[in-house]
């Protein structure tokens, strides 16, 4: 049996590896993230072990007496700051995903669950001996703390009226078992008739989801996908991507007490644009994404015969590798690791650019994202959606500035520059649907953009005394604007007022802290975003990865260092 | 949705005229007679051979007539000869292939707050060309900023200046300045220039040939003229206090107190080409006497010229020319471009983009057709010999110090080696305009005199 301490370890690294910064981090433990981490992360016994049952024999051992739990084992945080309570906190929400599918929430629906899950006596539906009302309070809120401190932005909240502190886990479980078993089932349906390809990528499934919803006939799902809040709209559909991607196709279920589906993983790429300004030439780079939760091995792409590893160049993507087609459609064979077995860049025909959030000035774009609202955005398609894009504009829901065209785009390609979505009312103009409308459509109500100051990408914040101006992107006028320096401060921000939109001003802190912003409208929230101000002794030398230099006869000049062809560095 | 009032056709002209003056005519036509709603915009681009194409989208158009309206625009813009129509968008994609096709809306009296007003300028992405609302090489102002600031703690703000490129490592010209401006180094942002300016001569910053973007230089232990090593590159306080923990660290103001401090190493014994790794990764290279080294290797004035970036396919007629004469700017009509040959004299140039604003100066070589772009003085240096002028500095033998008018500023490269030979920036003297460079043996100045046609007159003191 792995460690509590192990599991809490794994657990907590499992669920923040691989994200890009600022990502929402959900900590939806059910069976399948219990097996991948088991597999991956522990690495102990044998594939075929129980890892649900070896996760919850630990947790049982370090907080259940008895028939009653004991959470002073787990109250604090370890020496590297990393809270004791992941795993029991894990374990509630793996109650959750056993509740019955179409089970109201209420919580006698929600303790059964849970009683089952840490070993308490069966048959009762009540809060269990020593976890009394509101108790778990506390362990969220060190939890969400320690998400913010990373860099990442947290999740779980408080609910409304009687279930207000079972929505703590509730809101972690974003698909639960039976959805699973049911949406698995739809997929492959869907598959044998053609309706889709099991190698579509994430936007591609999400637009057929969106398209396709009345598939869905349970109730959860049909909340699941009526879900109005952006963030977590976005994270059930990479919910349901990841359950595609991993999808045993067959339909059978592997043999053993742990083996519940196929785990297969593809990288699949976005593309890297870069332009020379001088020669003015563009170029679409294969830009493999990270693996979601990739804790990973060295791996390695080939390519006509030769090998190239894939090394890191930020949190969730791969160093961009050669040009490419935009019409995409490639393959690559992967090495390194049982579970990747090839990278694919997906058959388009658009892409959306945005430039570089943690370096705005780079003018870098790649396909990280959505664009934000009012923010521009370079648009590569097909010719055949010139009329699309006469349709949006006319429609006034899109404007762009330039169009270009060229052989180096790719024949039958147009660039759509400095693109910027001007309506929000997409679904009362557009009589028809189709991939490239719903991947323009704004996903999002509201974007927190941070600007100026002193910003250091690498530490992902500000110094100390030069911090961001902030302005709140949307179609409305104004909206409720909350920053706190602590997430346990949720009755005590430090701003909580109503601001106009799209117009940056500067925010009244100067001080070295983690700050985190939410932006609501009603009570609804549209939008949150963390940053840090730094003091100035942080600084560290970034590394030089784009140096210019000097060119004089066979030597470079960098500075007051010279480097002459086959030579050393001096002067 | 509004499909069936949209844009679906267009109606195209051509023209050789300025096609600013066309686009302005046209939008004062269009709007003054509040047909916006029916030609709601123009694309247009300019063509390989030199001619200009506009297309007009016109709303609610489905037969084959040219609607009333729209000739009548024509008409009055004198366009109505070379009109053709109707034309769709994917044809008009396929004329201007290669070309950059510009979309124009126009505004009508119902549109309220416009998008562009709202819609956040973001910096850092350009097209082709190399415009800078503030560009960083030009330093065209005769009279040099009052970079005492009369602040005694410009050197630390400096300092912190330095730290920040260092953490960054590289960035665009456009957040330099702004870091300059939070830091308050500058009161005018057009003087940020002159900072990145002396940050490259100090060997602590590099930047792109059209200087777009910096980025930082590696950390560099660099022995001056005198025997003293100093400090040039990436640095940060945690790397200068692991430095300072091995030897002694002894920091002076630059003159005028307009840079980064220079930082003295006390017993540094590395041989040239040495390194010394310290936490983080970084490396200190020992580069030995920098200034003799970067003297032998730069090139003749005329190797220089031809190392200096050029711009492609410009378009004079996108710009308002001046000249630069008589150490001033003048407005200058000579010239011209037709089927890609340039017509004028060489010299050095300021052009500003007639709609954007945006401005920077080049050299012209008549000669090799090439437009060129480099630093501020030495495009001026350039023009100054093409011009025929004498150039002639004055060498003190007894100080070791080089005095230069400020007229006849060398290029960048040349004047870095100057620098590097002591670490120090030239100080200045108003009457007359020079600057004097201190620790500059006669070897090393002739040496680069040489280089650039100019002459050197030796003066000894005791």
């Amino acid at each position: 049996m792995a460690s509590y301490d192990l599991w809490n370890t794994a657990i907590a690294d499992y669920f923040v590896s691989g994200l890009p910064t600022g990502a929402t981090v959900y900590l939806s433990v059910d069976e399948d993230a219990l097996i991948d981490i088991g597999r991956r992360f522990l690495r102990m016994g044998s594939e075929n072990k129980d890892w649900a049952e070896d996760f919850l024999l630990a947790v049982r051992a370090r907080c259940v007496v008895g028939d009653e739990v004991r959470l002073g084992r787990v109250r604090d945080a370890a020496a590297d700051g990393l809270p004791n309570c992941v795993a029991f906190l894990g374990a509630m929400v793996l109650a959750a995903h056993r509740m019955a599918d179409e089970e109201a929430i209420t919580e006698s629906n929600y303790f059964t669950p849970l009683r089952r899950v840490l070993g308490l006596t069966d048959g009762e539906s009540r809060r269990p001996r020593g976890l009394q009302s509101g108790a778990e309070v506390s362990l969220w809120l060190l939890w969400n703390r320690w998400i913010l401190w990373k860099g990442f932005l947290p999740s779980a909240e408080r609910g409304q009226g009687s279930a207000k502190y079972i929505h703590y886990a509730l809101s972690q479980a974003l698909l639960r078992d039976g959805d699973k078993r049911r949406l698995a089932r739809v997929f492959r349906e869907a598959a044998r008739s053609h309706r889709i390809s099991r190698e579509w990528d994430r936007d591609k499934l999400s637009a057929w989801l969106r398209m396709n919803a009345g598939l869905f006939n349970t109730q959860h799902l049909r909340e699941l996908f009526q879900e109005a809040e952006p963030t977590r709209y976005e994270a059930i559909v990479d919910a349901l991507f990841d359950l595609y991607d991993t999808l045993d196709w067959t339909g059978k279920e592997q043999p053993g007490s742990a083996g519940r589906r196929v785990i297969q993983r593809r990288i699949i790429a976005g593309l890297y644009r870069a332009e020379d300004p001088l020669a003015g030439s563009i170029s679409y780079l294969l830009y493999p994404r990270k693996p979601k939760r990739w804790e990973g091995a060295n791996l390695q792409v080939l390519k006509d015969g030769k090998s190239q590893p894939l090394r890191e160049e930020r949190p969730g993507w791969f160093m961009p590798l050669w040009p490419e087609d935009p019409a995409g459609g490639k393959r690559y064979p992967v090495r390194g690791d049982a579970e990747v077995r090839e990278l694919v860049l997906p058959e388009r025909d658009f892409w959306i650019f945005v430039r570089d959030q943690e370096n705005e000035d780079s003018g870098v774009l790649a396909s990280w994202r959505h664009p934000g609202i009012y923010e521009s955005f370079i648009l590569l398609c097909r010719k055949k959606h010139a009329s699309n894009m006469e349709m949006l504009s006319q429609a006034g829901l899109l404007r762009w500035e330039h169009e270009f065209q060229s052989d180096e785009t790719g024949r039958g390609w147009v660039e759509y520059r400095e693109c910027v979505i001007t309506s929000p009312d997409w679904g009362e103009v557009l009589a028809e649907s189709n991939d490239l409308f719903d991947a323009l459509w704004p996903s999002a109500s509201a974007t927190i953009a941070l600007r100026s100051g002193l910003r250091i990408p690498q530490q992902r914040g500000w110094l100390e005394g030069y911090g961001p101006e902030v302005a709140i992107h949307a179609f409305e006028e104004s909206l409720r604007l909350v920053v706190r320096d602590d997430v346990a401060h949720i009755d005590a921000p430090i701003i909580d007022e109503t601001v106009e939109t799209n117009q940056y001003f500067e925010l009244p802190v100067k001080t070295r802290g983690d700050y985190f912003l939410q932006v609501y409208d009603g009570g609804r929230l549209l939008a949150q975003q963390v940053f840090r101000i730094l003091p100035w002794r942080s600084l560290t030398c970034a590394e030089l990865q784009q140096s210019y230099s000097v060119r004089l006869g066979s030597s470079t000049l960098n500075g007051a260092l010279i480097t002459t062809d086959g030579g050393s560095s001096g002067g | 949705m509004a499909s069936d009032n949209a844009v679906h056709r267009y109606v195209g002209v051509h023209t050789d005229a300025d096609p600013q003056v066309v686009l302005e005519k046209l939008r004062r036509v269009v709007e003054g007679r509040k047909l916006a709603n029916k030609i709601p915009l123009v694309k247009f681009a300019k063509t390989s051979r030199d001619r200009f194409y506009f297309f007009l989208g016109v709303k609610g158009w489905s037969d084959v007539y040219l609607p009333e309206e729209v000739r009548r625009v024509l008409e009055l813009l004198g366009l109505e000869g070379s009109a053709y129509w109707p034309m769709e968008i994917n044809y008009i994609q396929w004329k201007l292939r290669g070309e950059e096709i510009e979309t124009h809306y126009f505004t009508s009296t119902e549109t309220t707050a416009a998008v562009g007003e709202v819609a956040r300028q973001v910096p850092g992405y350009t097209t082709a060309g190399v415009g800078h609302a503030i560009d960083p090489f030009d330093l065209s102002e005769t009279e040099l900023p009052d970079t005492g600031l009369e602040d005694s703690k410009a050197d630390q703000r400096f300092d912190q200046l330095l730290y920040w490129l260092s953490a960054r490592a590289e960035g665009s010209w456009e957040v330099f300045v702004q870091a300059c401006q939070l830091l308050r180094l500058v009161k005018d942002p057009r003087h940020a220039r002159y900072i990145q300016r002396r940050l490259m001569l100090l060997g602590h910053v590099e930047c792109s040939a059209d200087g777009a973007r910096w980025s930082i230089c590696p950390a560099a232990a660099v022995r001056s003229q005198s025997g003293e090593v100093f400090l040039c590159g990436q640095r940060t306080p945690e790397l200068l206090e692991e430095i300072s923990e091995q030897f002694g660290i002894v920091d002076r103001p630059q003159p005028e107190h307009s840079s980064p401090t220079r930082l003295a190493i006390n017993g540094f014994s590395l041989d040239e080409g040495e390194t010394i790794r310290f936490k983080g990764g970084v490396i200190l290279t020992a580069a030995g006497s920098a200034s003799f080294k970067l003297a032998a290797i730069l090139p003749d004035l005329a190797g220089w010229q031809d190392s200096l970036a050029r711009i492609e396919k410009l378009n004079p007629y996108s710009y308002e020319i001046e000249r630069w004469a008589d150490e001033r700017f003048s407005p200058c009509q000579e010239i011209s471009e037709r089927h890609n040959i340039y017509s004028g004299e060489s010299g050095m140039y300021r052009l500003t983009h007639r709609v954007t604003g945006v401005g920077m100066t080049l050299y012209f070589d008549q000669a090799g057709q090439r437009w060129l772009k480099g630093d501020w003085y030495g495009l001026r240096f350039l023009a100054h010999q093409t011009a025929g002028s004498r150039c002639v500095v004055e060498h003190a033998s007894g100080k070791n110090e080089l005095k230069i008018p400020i007229a006849q500023h060398w290029p960048l490269l040349y004047e870095r080696a100057l620098v590097l030979s002591s670490g120090f920036l030239p100080r200045r003297i108003k009457d007359p305009g020079s600057v004097i460079y201190q620790q500059i043996p006669a070897k090393l100045s002739h040496a680069l005199a040489q280089k650039l046609n100019v002459s050197v007159e030796e003066r000894h003191h005791a």
